[in-house]
């Protein structure tokens, strides 16, 4: 063993840590072509949708002109936009609420259950769980409750098919919402505030809303702007749920590509990433102002 | 309850909330079979500074928890104030716990933290800012009170958390090992600085610690408790010079204990002394290092001799063992300021029968 250590000593010359970039360097070469064609389709993607139309216009311009971001589009982007707030708002909540129930129970096989439940939508196929999900939508009582749902949000424009698109989002967001806000409520649990909070007075109720929710808020922001953005790109949930009723901007999009309509599907899909980061930037903004308050300040730089 | 709303607009000064004794009645506490606490029967008067004392596992935070309202207990009973409190919700005990970890909250600011308990009690915001501020002065914390509990140094988060218990006016303060995390030099400060608040707000403190030093110096009453029982309860002048166990005697300072039945038993010229002198059913005694006198050139009358094995020297003492035939030397300690005997000297151990205690039970 040591013979053979010593027999190969390292070189001062550097050889031996080139050769240790090497192989890291060859690593990175399948990624590196991934990203590349990435970044090659969106190229040709820009390029098609400005190029000169039958007018002689660019594209994008004749696009907007010829009605991409009409009032029907603008109906789509609501209905995207209340659904994804719906199903990130809803999952966070669900999130939370198991968080502390996982935490308040502390057995090793419930949390192991619950984990591997919250898991399942990353492992089943999304056809397979949406038809599940409109054999339960389908059954009377759940059809009957969203329905009478439906009908009390209606002047929102909420139909029963938004809310069932709402819901089996949130369920699909649950692996992204809850692992991060189960791991914060363990944080929260383990620095016993709850308990302090308790022996000072606060009922179970004050203990959730002037403890737990202001501690896991930044969390809770993160997540859910996360969940909120892939949410707003959803396409099959929405068309499976929805019967084809619950049209959002993915949608419209995927027919213009259909149609091999370059110039709309990108001004229709710029404009969807615009709201997402407009919807998106202050949450994450405001978890970080958030987060300072509650981690040490860090002295800056003399 | 002592900590109406209205008994909490009052100043610290004016018409404060009571005092109020603790009392421990069979308390047991177990975990499956295992035994955390096995029935612990305890008084702790209104307004005292008592100190529960005893080894890491001993079931001391667990007795603190079942007071606070935190562990459901197994059996027993709890009476604070006279009225019995298991199964009364920690909220709606006349306690307050100040937690080994502090549990301060983050999000809030040393103000936020003090407050928090007035504000959930119904406090108005006025009267709970003026109270608060109150309570930040009585801890030495009115300039800090807008920082973040993030950016104070460990001794002032203890401050913090030692006001925010306070604010409510508890009847009862419970502290579990609140000065373990601080160094020792801000250690000592902090206990002098604790004691003082306690005379002045006279609240009935009951201190977890592990530290016999910390006990000894701060509380009017020393519980030692031992694998899930209490050993051993009175003041520390008590308990220092009249353990009931070997184990006490061992846990608060240092003892010679002398045993009949162990080493060569009943022959040795000590044992027989002690046999004679200060006669005990279990043939065990105690005596502290700085109650015993040697004398030089001891003649052949005296009753106990021994020879010098060690010497150390401590500055304001000087610690001599000392080879009287038992199993273990005799450890012995002077002022420092004389002339010392080197190894091997031979010493007469001078003995006074009234320092000598006669310990009840086994070995520890
Ligand atoms: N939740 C629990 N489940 C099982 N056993 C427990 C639990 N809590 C405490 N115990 C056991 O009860 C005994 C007493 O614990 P406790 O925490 O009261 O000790 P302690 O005197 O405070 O010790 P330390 O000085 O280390 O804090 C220990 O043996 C401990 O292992
Ligand atoms: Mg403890």
């Amino acid at each position: 063993m040591t013979a053979q250590i010593t027999a190969r000593p390292t070189r001062p010359d550097g050889k031996a840590a080139g050769r240790s970039r090497l192989v890291p360097g060859l690593l990175m070469v399948p990624p590196l072509l991934l990203f590349g064609a990435l970044v090659l389709a969106v190229a040709l993607f820009v390029y098609r949708a400005f190029a000169p139309g039958v007018t002689g216009e660019s594209g994008v311009v004749e696009a907007i002109g010829a009605g991409a971001l009409d009032s029907f589009y603008w109906a789509a982007m609501l209905r995207t936009v209340l659904v994804s707030l719906g199903a990130a708002i809803l999952s966070c909540l669900i999130s939370l609420l198991v968080a502390s129930a996982l935490v308040m129970v502390d057995r090793r096989a419930v949390t192991a259950a619950t984990m591997a439940l919250l898991f399942s939508p990353l492992v089943v196929s999304m056809a397979v769980r949406g038809y599940g999900w409109l054999l339960i939508l389908d059954q009377p009582p759940v059809a009957r409750s969203l329905d009478a749902a439906g009908s009390l949000l209606g002047f929102l424009g909420v139909t029963p098919g938004l809310l069932a698109t709402v819901l089996v989002l949130a369920h699909a967001m649950m692996p992204i919402t809850a692992f991060p806000l189960i791991g914060r409520m363990r944080e929260i649990h383990g620095l016993q505030v709850n308990r302090a909070a308790r022996d000072l007075g606060a009922g179970a109720a004050r203990v959730f809303l002037r403890v737990t929710v202001p501690l896991a808020a930044p969390t809770a922001l993160r997540v859910g702007g996360l969940a909120f953005g892939l949410a707003m790109g959803a396409f099959g949930i929405p068309a499976i749920i929805g019967r084809g009723r619950v049209q959002v901007v993915s949608e419209l999009v995927y027919q213009n590509l259909l149609a091999v309509d370059w110039p709309t599907a990108f001004v229709r899909l710029a404009v969807l990433l615009l709201v997402t980061a407009v919807v998106v930037t202050p949450m994450f903004a405001l978890a970080k102002r958030l987060g300072l308050r509650t981690a040490p300040r860090r002295e800056k730089a003399a | 309850m002592s900590t109406s709303p209205e008994a909490l607009r009052t100043g610290p000064r004016e018409g404060r909330a009571k005092p109020q004794g603790v009392t421990l009645r069979g308390l047991r506490k177990t975990y499956g079979t295992a035994v955390a606490v096995g029935g612990v029967d305890l008084d702790i008067e209104a307004g005292r500074f008592a100190a529960i004392l005893g080894p890491s596992g001993c079931g001391k935070s667990t007795v603190l928890g079942m007071i606070g309202g935190f562990v459901e207990p197994t059996g027993g009973d709890i009476l604070i104030g006279g009225r019995p409190v298991v199964g009364v919700p920690p909220e709606r005990r006349p306690t307050a716990m100040v937690f080994q970890t502090l549990a301060l909250f983050p999000h809030l600011t040393v103000a936020g933290n003090v407050a928090f308990g007035l504000r959930v009690r119904g406090v108005r915001k006025g009267a709970a800012a003026e109270r608060t501020r109150e309570l930040l002065d009585l801890v030495q914390l009115g300039p800090l009170a807008e920082r973040r509990v993030s950016e104070l140094s460990g001794g002032q988060q203890q401050r913090v958390a030692i006001a925010r218990a306070l604010a409510v006016e508890p009847a009862v303060l419970l502290l579990d090992e609140p000065l373990s995390a601080l160094d020792a030099q801000l250690r000592k400060q902090m206990q002098i600085e604790l004691r003082s608040i306690q005379q002045r707000t006279a609240t009935t403190f009951v201190y977890v610690t592990h530290d016999q030093q910390e006990a000894m110096s701060m509380a009017d009453q020393i519980v030692v408790m031992r694998e899930g029982a209490v050993e051993q309860s009175g003041s520390p002048m008590d308990i220092y010079t009249r353990p009931r166990t070997e184990f006490v005697a061992r846990f608060l300072g240092d003892a010679n204990v002398v045993s009949a039945t162990s080493g060569q038993g009943r022959s040795v010229p000590i044992v027989r002394w002690l046999r004679a002198e200060v006669p005990t059913a279990g043939d065990r005694w105690a005596i502290r290092p700085e109650a015993v006198i040697l004398t030089g050139d001891p003649e052949d009358t005296a009753p106990i001799r021994g020879t010098v094995t060690r010497v150390t020297y401590y500055g304001a003492t000087m610690r001599y063992e000392v080879e009287v035939g038992l199993a273990e030397p005799f450890v012995v300690t002077v002022p420092g300021e004389h002339r010392p005997w080197p190894v091997d000297a031979v010493v007469g151990v001078g003995l006074d029968p009234r320092r000598v205690v006669a310990l009840q039970g086994g070995p520890a």
